[in-house]
């Protein structure tokens, strides 16, 4: 009984610290806002919030509960191009990669140019991520 | 009569190339009577123009003010003082700059790259793409290639969005959060030297 006690609550806070911290990290960083600016509807904070929550919750149901939909190939692709836009705004909002970005164009010279820069660091993420999945031994 | 009042505030940018004779509107922008705000502002303050980083204070361009029109009260807003830079006639060698712009996008290509397999070995992404695969279909696959690959695309489409590109390129004239990093630590750099120019002087 005492152990399930400690259990339980050892797991509640577990998750409190982690979810408050993985919510903080997308909200300080950036990207939610940049997400629900792009929807135009400012008025949905709350529609929006709880897509987080729902979205955290049904993923770590996902990942522990190990049951299966079956069959249903046809949402991969869109599934996977969406999850790969959140990490690539997230790759983007970090502040390394503006700074590294800024920080190039300024000591070389070329704040003109800086637009061909992030297309080209655009690209090289894209490969590199290619290249990750898609070469045998690289995990 | 009551002695006459102009204020000033420093403007931001100066906008000749060294040296051009500068004068005193090119520093600062007035607001009082009409025709003492004409004789103001074409004060000489560098005859021969700036060639370097020149700093100014409140104090002085009050007394410039004052040498020229006795009696008269200056008032500043704003900052105390300012720092320019004179724009540089650029005669940029072509091949250095095609040089310099390649060698960043090589840099910055593999950065990237590298960058973004280092963060993916280290949250263990594949294993992720692993469960979310059997979730959907039901089998169990070593290398989702499908779901991989549609996945890396939308990182591409992922930073596009966030840095605004699309937007970019139909209007240039909402700023996107590069720019506005890039104004942010331009605005730093210009700060640090004007208040170390301050240091100097006094």
């Amino acid at each position: 009984m005492i152990k399930a006690v400690i259990t339980i609550v050892t797991g509640v806070s577990g998750g409190l610290a982690v979810g408050a911290s993985v919510t903080a990290f997308f909200t300080v960083i950036g990207v939610t806002v940049k997400i629900i600016e792009w929807s135009r509807k400012k008025e949905y904070t709350l529609l929006y919030q709880c897509s987080i929550v729902l979205g955290a919750l049904v993923s770590c149901f996902i990942y522990f509960s190990g049951l299966t939909l079956k069959h249903l190939q046809i949402i991969i692709i869109p599934l996977g191009f969406m999850m790969g836009i959140f990490v690539g705004m997230l790759a983007a909002a970090l502040t390394e990669t503006l700074d590294i970005i800024t920080v190039a164009a300024k000591k070389l010279n070329i704040v003109r140019w800086i637009y061909l820069i992030v297309v080209v660091t655009l690209l090289g993420k894209v490969v590199g991520s290619l290249l990750f999945f898609l070469i045998p031994g690289f995990f | 009569m009551d002695n006459p009042e102009v204020y000033f505030q420093f403007k931001p940018f100066y906008k000749k190339y060294t040296g051009e004779k500068a004068l005193l509107g090119d520093f600062i922008e007035l607001a009082g009577p009409e025709n003492l705000k004409e004789k103001i502002e074409c004060i000489i303050v560098f005859p021969n123009g700036i060639n370097t980083q020149v700093r100014l204070t409140a104090v002085q361009i009050v007394q410039l003010i004052q040498q020229e029109v006795p009696g008269i009260a200056v008032i500043p807003i704003g900052e105390s003082s300012a720092l320019y830079e004179p724009k540089q006639r650029s005669k940029e060698n072509p091949v250095l700059l095609f040089l310099r712009v390649a060698f960043s996008m090589v840099l910055l290509f593999i950065g990237a790259a590298l960058a973004i397999m280092y963060f993916h070995s280290d949250v263990d992404m594949n294993k992720a793409h692993q469960i979310i695969y059997y979730f959907i279909t039901g089998e169990k696959v070593d290398n989702p290639v499908l779901f991989t690959v549609s996945y890396s695309l939308g990182i591409g489409m992922g930073i596009a969005i966030f840095l605004d590109i699309f937007a970019k390129m139909k209007n240039k004239e909402n700023p996107g959060p590069l720019e506005l990093e890039m104004h942010q630590s331009e605005k730093e750099l210009r700060e640090y030297l004007r208040d170390q120019e301050g240091k100097k002087q006094n």
